[in-house]
């Protein structure tokens, strides 16, 4: 049985069909991953799928979830050496949800080290290879996420955006990339990196299959109190009103502002209404705003990681400092450097100068984002203003990753939804497109997207 | 220099090996570069927070939640503090 190209709900209808059966479908992705996993790097830990009849939605169907979605009784690294013998005690409620649907789960992808990063080279594990050509990056943080769905190693995948980590690999491969609104999906079980800008994603390679699976482990979750009910149900066929700001498509390379722009001429043929405006008065401090905050945050949720609560226990004949020094010395150097600049942020002195300030910037870009969106029904804009670059290339430059991290930051900030989804293609690679809406909008995005992609007719299908 | 690696790893309880001292001091100084932006900036009145609005009202705030007698309680503690942030 040859899967490659299908959708996830084609593959389910031929279930219900009775043509094929969830086992054999397994079978093939798992057989693939086997196959291929030496090469991409995509999981951390591929699990073998047992052959016990489920049922329910997704029909006994095992999905790829990310290392730092907690899977009870199964590792979950964050692809960090802090955690490599972690093994949670309780599952992720979007990982209970998809259970209950009849999900399984085929492995845990690899990411950049605690979802720092946005090409996929900062994992313990090294670093996740893009399927399209193996010596560039796949783009991160959900690395092994996207690797997986556009390799043909999944027929879906959970991954997680605090800043475009969804978005960015999914651009870089050629997939589909959901980040739902801030609390549409709980975060109870994600392991917490930044805790007011993360929320847990969706991979595939179809949107038809990115909205099945999100409209299963969207919702309020006792759990999560940051949670909440977005609407599920969808509006009958619409004329989109859709938003472009010229300023951050000029941030793009040459030839990706091209195939943007073309996509651009395709959608306004085919009747959607497509406005553009000059520019978005904050763009300058979007990377200001998220790295503060970022940081800040990481400082305070990685101090659990001490040897005490979390992480290996050390030998030490020092005082406690002495102790906790050495049981963090398990970070890699990108979450160490951004633990350190956190500290800094919030250190006596500099709290008011940079954290503050932060949040504040963070209050007006949300203000004026709501301002210029309202009245349309998504803006769009280009995911990543580059192609993937050679691995080992941001490791030399790191201001030139964090600043390709310009244009997938601010839905992050302002809790919107976004996605990012193949507009074009330029050599092996493909030009991801990112629509994003209201908080609360989702389906809305979803339907656009589709559409889009009607339209466009630009995939990824795994046959390249 | 005021993101000193050696001031920054004492002050987070981080040791950095030799051989990642030169990639971390990169990465440092690109994330230091973007802190400077923020200088130019009026200091904030108040701090943002990311509140659900319009039709994502809450259904979760406890009705017998008095905020009046947690910042009277706050008002005879904070003296305690030594040193830190304000946030009230």
């Amino acid at each position: 049985m040859n899967l490659e190209g299908y959708s996830l709900l084609s593959i389910l209808k031929e279930i219900e069909r009775g043509s094929i059966n969830a086992e054999d479908v397994n079978d093939f992705y798992y057989k693939k991953s086997l196959q291929l996993n030496d090469k991409i790097n995509a999981y951390i830990t591929l699990l073998k799928p047992d052959d016990k009849k489920i049922n329910g939605n997704l029909k006994g169907i095992a999905l790829a979830i990310k290392d730092n979605i907690s899977t009870k009784g199964i590792k979950t690294t964050c692809a960090s050496k802090m955690l490599e013998s972690y093994v949670p005690p309780y599952d992720a409620t979007a990982v209970s949800k998809l259970k209950e649907q009849g999900g399984r789960i085929l492995g845990k992808t690899n990411m950049d080290e605690f979802a720092m990063g946005s090409s996929g080279e900062n994992s313990a594990f090294g670093p996740t290879r893009n399927p399209l050509n193996n010596d560039y990056v796949t783009g991160g943080s959900s690395s092994g996420s996207a690797a997986a769905v556009a390799a043909n190693m999944a027929p879906i995948s959970l991954g997680s955006d605090t800043g475009g980590s969804v978005r960015a690999p999914a651009s870089f491969t050629g997939i589909v990339g959901f980040k739902p609104s801030y609390g549409a999906v709980s975060r109870y079980g994600l392991i917490a990196y930044a805790n007011s800008l993360e929320v847990i994603g969706i991979l595939g390679k179809y949107t038809k299959d990115v909205k099945f699976l999100f409209k299963l482990i969207a919702g309020k979750d006792p759990l999560d109190s940051t949670s909440l009910n977005v609407e599920l149900n969808e509006k009958e066929q619409f004329k989109p009103k859709i938003l472009v700001i010229k300023s951050f498509v000029e941030l793009s390379k040459d030839e990706v502002k091209k195939e943007f722009y073309r996509s651009i001429s395709k959608i306004d043929e085919e009747g959607f209404e497509v406005k553009f405006i000059d520019s978005f008065s904050l763009t300058e401090y979007l990377l200001s705003a998220y790295y503060t905050i970022a940081c800040a945050e990481a400082s305070t949720n990685l101090s659990r990681y001490d040897g005490i609560r979390y992480g290996p226990k050390v030998e030490s004949t020092g005082n406690w400092r002495d102790y906790i020094t050495k049981a963090r010395s398990f970070f890699g150097p990108e979450v160490k450097a951004r633990i350190m600049m956190g500290t800094f942020i919030l250190s006596a002195g500099y709290y008011e100068t940079y954290y503050l300030r932060a949040l504040q910037l963070r209050k007006l870009i949300r203000q004026e984002f709501e301002k210029i969106v309202r009245g349309y029904d998504a803006l769009y804009i280009p995911t990543m203003p580059v192609l993937p670059w050679r691995i080992g290339e941001a490791i030399e430059d790191p201001k030139m990753a964090y600043a390709s991290d310009v244009l997938t930051v601010l839905p992050n900030l302002t809790g919107s939804p976004a996605l990012s989804l193949p507009v074009g293609r330029i050599r092996e690679f493909f030009v991801g497109g990112q629509l994003i809406g209201l908080r609360g909008d989702d389906i809305k995005v979803l339907k656009i997207a589709e559409m889009m992609e009607e339209i466009l007719k630009v995939k990824n299908d795994g046959r390249n | 220099m005021k993101y000193s690696i050696n001031k920054l790893s004492r002050l987070s309880m981080l040791k950095i090996r030799k051989d990642e001292e030169k990639m971390i001091s990169k990465k440092v100084s690109a994330i230091g570069e973007l802190l400077e932006k923020l200088d130019s900036i009026e200091p904030p009145k108040e701090a943002f927070v990311l509140a659900p609005e319009g039709t994502h009202e809450r259904d979760d705030i406890p009705s017998n939640f008095n905020s009046d007698e947690i910042i009277k309680i706050f008002n005879n503690v904070k003296d305690r503090y030594a040193k830190g942030p304000k946030t009230l």
